[in-house]
């Protein structure tokens, strides 16, 4: 996965980079908007991190070419003071946007959140008895209790939703969560499932899942 | 420096002098109306009298000589004149023994002469007690076929010097009696004054104990009342400020020393990874924790200068708590912690970003003192009279001993937990809650869970 970090703060650009790079992404570095769109001519990335504050054209402008023209999701990185920035920001069309000072765990995690987001084309809304996912915020909403939960519990949550009434194969869910290489175990996803299914029942939730021995999981709403 | 005595005394003396003027003015006015009048008919009286006296006895020359002598020295001027304005004086000298011409009717004409009505020009009563001729009652008489005036006045001279020297002590007596009270009052009113003058330079001084022993029913007496009041608080605030200041400089000293004693270690070149690790990961904490002390010094002392200005306006309060809780969910997702929230749609009025600290500490809390797979609930529910708030976990717990302190600054529950925690948080969110009229309610289980409930009254929104 290769970002693009934007700032003129040397420093922060340089704390950025370093914190993505050790999570393995390939990291692009840009002082401004010009310097940015010269390095996007020869070079493809799949997220852009731009600071809204900067000399010559400013983050804002540089998102709207970015998501608009090119087609790249945008985090924006604005200070507290600018915080009704953030309508201007999604109106540019920026995916996120992240208040400073943050914390690097924090934009790790929203990168991964985006380029999930960017990465599986399925549908915004699932729907499933009382259960109702929203893929965008990554929140799911039981009756009218809203629950956040881990991010690998929902993405096998929301898989098996929206093939509801469908068996899904062990191995479907461990590439869909892990990925092709498998760092997952068995073991943990019926950890997992486990714990989805404490959460559902917890909050009353009108679906079950039921276990296909040999094959996988079947969701189901209950009648 | 014009001191308070002496403008006691100047005023008084002043007033005196204007009294006194006052006084002869009404006096003046009161003799002119009234007395005036009296003392000529008296004067008239008295001299037709010696006429009768003088005309039904017959006296012999010498007799009539002496007559008028006695009378004289019973108090009267008198001046006799015959047809060839001959005078003729008896007792006092007059300085002036001129004759108007109107005097000379008397003799003439047989008219009464009535001096006193004349001295309208002269500064009003003063001219009742002129030593001149002009100033008589005449009355005319005959004896032996003669025409005569008879003249007088009552000699002033005998009858005034004692009223004169009553006049004065009377007058003497009231300057001095006013004013040796008015300066009397003065020391009355002035010692407490410089009492309280020096107190205040006391306090100037930082001492806060100066003793006031001043106790009056009046407004002096309110005022230092009101001093020791203040001196009370002055000395509490004194207090408060410098426990603040040394809790803020050891909160800022230890982390220091924390960052340049583990910076110092880790220049040593033989050091394992494991410690190497563990020494960046204590730069790290506590550079965060001095950071967060700032942010939150910060805040704190911008509610302390009294008039906060608030910014408040209308906003979306359940968007903004779900914005709290978007910012730490990496840490949920670190921590393993379970978060459900019911946030009911609900339009607040307030400062939006004040409040934002109020969830954030009470969300970070919730997370920090936390236990793994532990869960936390946040909810909101409005009605028509309030807006309720609770934000519940699965944690630790408070104390029951330690949740009247809770809202205290740099009070931790746990004081050996320093590392992740300022002891600011809980305060900041109780000045702010308050600052919105609303209040704030723990209830806790002791290694279980804790939660905290806030209600803030509804906005009236339908008036903007």
């Amino acid at each position: 996965m290769k970002v693009l970090v934007v700032d003129d703060d040397s420093y922060i650009q340089q704390l950025v980079a370093i914190h993505l790079g050790k999570a393995s992404y390939t990291v692009f570095k840009a002082d401004d908007a010009e310097q940015a769109l010269r390095l996007l001519e020869d070079q493809h990335v799949d997220l852009a991190i731009v600071d809204v504050m900067m000399p010559g054209m400013d983050g804002f402008e540089l998102t709207r070419i970015l998501t608009q023209d090119l087609g790249i999701p945008v985090i924006l990185l604005t200070a507290k003071s600018q915080l009704e920035d953030k309508e201007k920001g999604f109106l540019s069309g920026t995916e996120d946007y992240i208040v400073k000072p943050f914390e690097p765990k924090e934009l790790l995690f929203r990168v991964a959140v985006v380029l999930r987001r960017s990465e599986r084309a399925v549908q915004e809304h699932l729907q499933a008895g009382n259960l109702s996912i929203n893929r965008r915020n990554f929140e799911l909403a039981i009756g009218n209790e809203t629950v956040i939960l881990p991010l690998k519990e929902f993405e096998i949550l929301s898989l098996l939703v929206s093939r509801a009434n469908l068996a899904t194969p062990r191995g479907l869910l461990m590439d869909y969560v892990w990925g092709e290489d498998h760092e997952g175990s068995e073991m943990t996803l019926n950890t997992h499932i486990n714990r989805i299914r404490d959460r559902l029942k917890r909050y009353g939730a009108t679906v079950e899942i039921h276990t296909l021995r040999g094959i996988g999981y079947k969701l189901e709403a209950l009648k | 420096m014009k001191t308070l005595y002496r403008q006691f005394t100047v005023a008084t003396l002043f007033i005196l002098a204007i009294s006194i003027l006052i006084g002869f003015t009404i006096a003046n006015i009161f003799y002119l109306t009234v007395t005036k009048e009296e003392t000529i008919e008296q004067n008239v009286a008295i001299a037709e009298e010696i006429i009768q006296t003088v005309q039904n006895i017959p006296y012999s020359a010498e007799s009539f000589t002496s007559y008028m002598q006695a009378v004289a020295e019973l108090g009267y001027q008198i001046a006799l004149v015959d047809s060839s304005s001959e005078m003729q004086f008896f007792g006092e000298p007059f300085d002036d023994t001129t004759l108007p011409e109107q005097a000379k009717r008397v003799v003439a004409e047989n008219e009464t002469y009535t001096g006193l009505d004349n001295f309208t020009g002269e500064i009003f009563m003063i001219g009742h007690f002129t030593n001149k001729l002009h100033n008589t009652v005449g009355v005319p008489f005959e004896r032996d076929g003669e025409r005569y005036g008879l003249f007088i006045r009552p000699d002033t001279k005998l009858v005034s010097t004692d009223i004169h020297s009553v006049l004065i002590g009377f007058v003497a007596a009231i300057a001095l009696v006013s004013i040796v009270g008015m300066i009397f009052m003065a020391r009355q009113l002035t010692r407490p004054i410089v009492q309280l003058t020096e107190a205040t330079k006391h306090i100037a001084r930082e001492n806060y104990s100066f003793p006031l022993d001043i106790r009056r029913n009046d407004e002096i007496g309110q005022l230092s009342e009101s001093f020791n009041l203040m001196q009370t608080q002055l000395q509490h605030n004194d207090l408060a400020r410098k426990s603040f200041i040394s809790n803020v400089s050891h909160d800022f000293q230890s982390p220091l020393m924390n960052i340049q004693g583990y910076a110092d270690l880790l220049k040593s070149p033989a050091l394992s990874d494991e410690d190497r690790f563990a020494y960046t990961s204590i730069i790290d904490q506590e550079a965060k924790r001095l950071s967060s002390l700032t942010r939150q010094l910060l805040i704190l002392t911008s509610l302390d200068q009294g008039a906060y200005p608030m910014k408040v306006k209308d906003f979306q309060l359940d968007e903004q708590l779900k914005e709290v809780i978007r910012k730490y969910r990496w840490r949920l997702e670190e921590e393993d912690i379970h978060l459900s929230y019911q946030l009911s749609p609900t339009r607040f009025r307030g400062d939006a970003e004040l409040l934002d600290n109020v969830w954030d500490n009470l969300l970070t809390n919730a997370i920090k003192y936390n236990k793994p797979g532990g869960s936390i609930e946040i909810s909101l529910q409005a009605n028509d009279s309030d807006v309720l708030l609770t934000f519940k976990d699965t944690g630790q717990g408070i104390p029951e001993e330690a949740i009247p302190q809770l809202f205290d600054r740099f009070f931790r529950v746990d004081a050996a937990r320093k590392k992740d925690s300022t002891g600011l948080g809980l305060s900041i969110v109780h000045q702010i809650v308050t600052l919105h009229h609303g209040t704030i309610r723990v209830n806790s289980t002791l290694g279980s869970e804790s939660e905290f409930v806030l209600t803030f009254p509804h906005p009236d929104l339908k008036q903007s």
